[in-house]
């Protein structure tokens, strides 16, 4: 994990370990998804993320590689999976 | 926050509902099905089918891969579990789901190393940290979950991770669904598209459903406002004799789907030649394996399991309320000897599935009504 990845968990309430924070319910639904803001990119396509209610996690964008700063991403099990697309909402 | 609340705007709800009120044939009656537990949870929580006229019925879907995971297999998982070198992880609502001698929780209380984790990366990383333990994955989930699953594999495989396995339940989608039409006493009119399944999958594979059965299919999201739009495109499709699949989720779901995830997919995963879901049986090519490069890595491989079979209790009648033939109050176990407390039949394990989500509202009004 890079340094900055270090400093963007420690600064998020809850790191990758305790992402369940993100999750407003049961994540065995398995289709659920949690749109996020994107704060920070990070190394080893990981980036620092905020939900609606303001709880941070880190999660992988390895599926959204396209993410940038201010992206919403929809998160599923710690992995983003999906970008918002303004032009095609 | 931006693409949720203007997705809950009490105006634009009613005037959704209103205008589906206006559209529709008094005389004809509507069976949508929604294959997603995510929508049917929506539906409850927002009570959406109070907005909706009483010729349009709403039928609960098999998309809750707790709820179609046969008990067999969660027992095999826990022989995994119980023994004593092994960490067993997995997703929260799978603690609570029995196997013959007890749930994953009842297991941990017995002394079993059973951790829940929000994603499989958590658990790749409990492996990183416990080098002399065996890290299990008890991966379930469709093609939502299996694409997290597929990328701790890879990583597991590039950091050389050898303590680290999955156990791995994943379903597919689209089987089911055809599994569904295929029944003899189908009667569904329209469906309501899984929303975050199919930003992985795509819009596109849906199209059989169109072309052959000849079924509309809108992919929606989740909120309340998404649902109602859905709807109301389904109607004027069968209303004006249309099948076709269309896509109210565009914001979310690109046509062709997520193709660095399905690449993953391809990379990690073969299909079962066949698999059992409770309350449909055996579906051919309805599940993921992992492929043989990454047996190094499969649960199934590296502990031997000892492949229960337990049938599905005859008296529950899960497999006629996932083909919308019965609605869930309509079993005869339902609210008696099976509750979320004490599920009998598969639909009532986890808060998705269709009689359980229909247990806490609309059971739970029914009774405070009384």
């Amino acid at each position: 994990m890079s340094e900055g990845a270090k400093e963007g968990s420690s600064k998020a309430p809850s790191q990758v370990g305790e992402s369940h924070s993100l999750a407003p319910r049961c994540v065995t639904c398995q289709d659920e998804a949690v749109p996020v803001t994107v704060l920070e990119l990070h190394a080893d396509a990981q980036a620092l993320v905020e939900n609606g209610s303001g709880q941070r996690a880190l999660v992988a964008i390895d599926f959204t590689p396209e993410a940038r700063v201010g992206d919403i991403l929809l998160v599923h099990s710690g992995v983003a999976i999906a970008r918002l697309d303004e032009e095609r909402s | 926050m931006k693409y949720v609340d203007e997705f809950r705007d009490p105006a634009l709800i009613r005037k959704t509902a209103d205008e589906i009120a206006r559209v529709i044939e008094r005389d004809r009656h509507y069976r949508i099905m929604e294959v997603c537990g995510g929508h049917t949870f929506s539906i409850y929580r927002f009570g959406l089918q109070r907005l909706l006229p009483e010729n349009i019925e709403l039928v609960h879907g098999p998309g809750c891969p707790v709820c179609v995971l046969p008990m067999g297999r969660m027992d095999d998982g826990l022989a995994i579990a119980a023994r004593p070198e092994v960490i067993f992880t997995a997703f929260g609502d799978v603690m609570r789901v029995p196997g013959r001698r007890g749930t994953p929780l009842e297991m941990r209380a017995k002394g079993a190393d059973v951790r829940m984790v929000y994603s499989p990366l958590d658990a790749l990383k409990l492996a990183t940290e416990n080098p002399d333990r065996q890290v299990v994955f008890f991966a379930i989930g469709f093609e939502t979950t299996a694409p997290s699953t597929a990328l701790t594999l890879l990583r597991a495989r590039s950091l050389n991770v050898d303590n680290f396995s999955v156990f791995c339940n994943h379903v597919l989608i689209l089987p089911a669904i055809r599994a569904i039409l295929d029944s003899p006493d189908m009667r569904i009119d329209g469906f309501i598209g899984p929303g975050h399944v199919s930003t992985v999958i795509g819009a596109r594979p849906y199209e059989f459903i169109a072309r052959e059965y000849g079924k509309p299919v809108v992919i929606s999201g989740f909120e309340p406002l998404d649902l109602l739009q859905s709807i109301l495109m389904l109607i004027k499709q069968l209303n004006q004799g249309r099948a076709e699949v269309e896509n109210q989720y565009a914001r979310v779901v690109p046509w062709d789907g997520n193709r660095p995830a399905l690449r993953a997919l391809a990379e990690v995963f073969a299909v079962r030649p066949f698999f059992e879901w409770r309350g449909l049986g055996f579906i051919s090519q309805s599940a993921l394996r992992l492929r043989d490069e990454f047996a190094a890595w499969d649960a199934e491989t590296r502990f031997s399991v000892p492949g229960v079979r337990v049938t599905d209790p005859k008296a529950a009648q899960c497999g006629e309320v996932l083909k919308g033939v019965l609605p869930p109050n309509r079993c005869k176990l339902f609210g008696r000897e099976c509750t979320p407390e004490h599920p009998v039949g598969a639909l009532m394990v986890s808060s998705e599935g269709a009689c359980a989500a229909y247990y806490h509202y609309v059971h739970a009004m029914v009774t405070a009504g009384d």
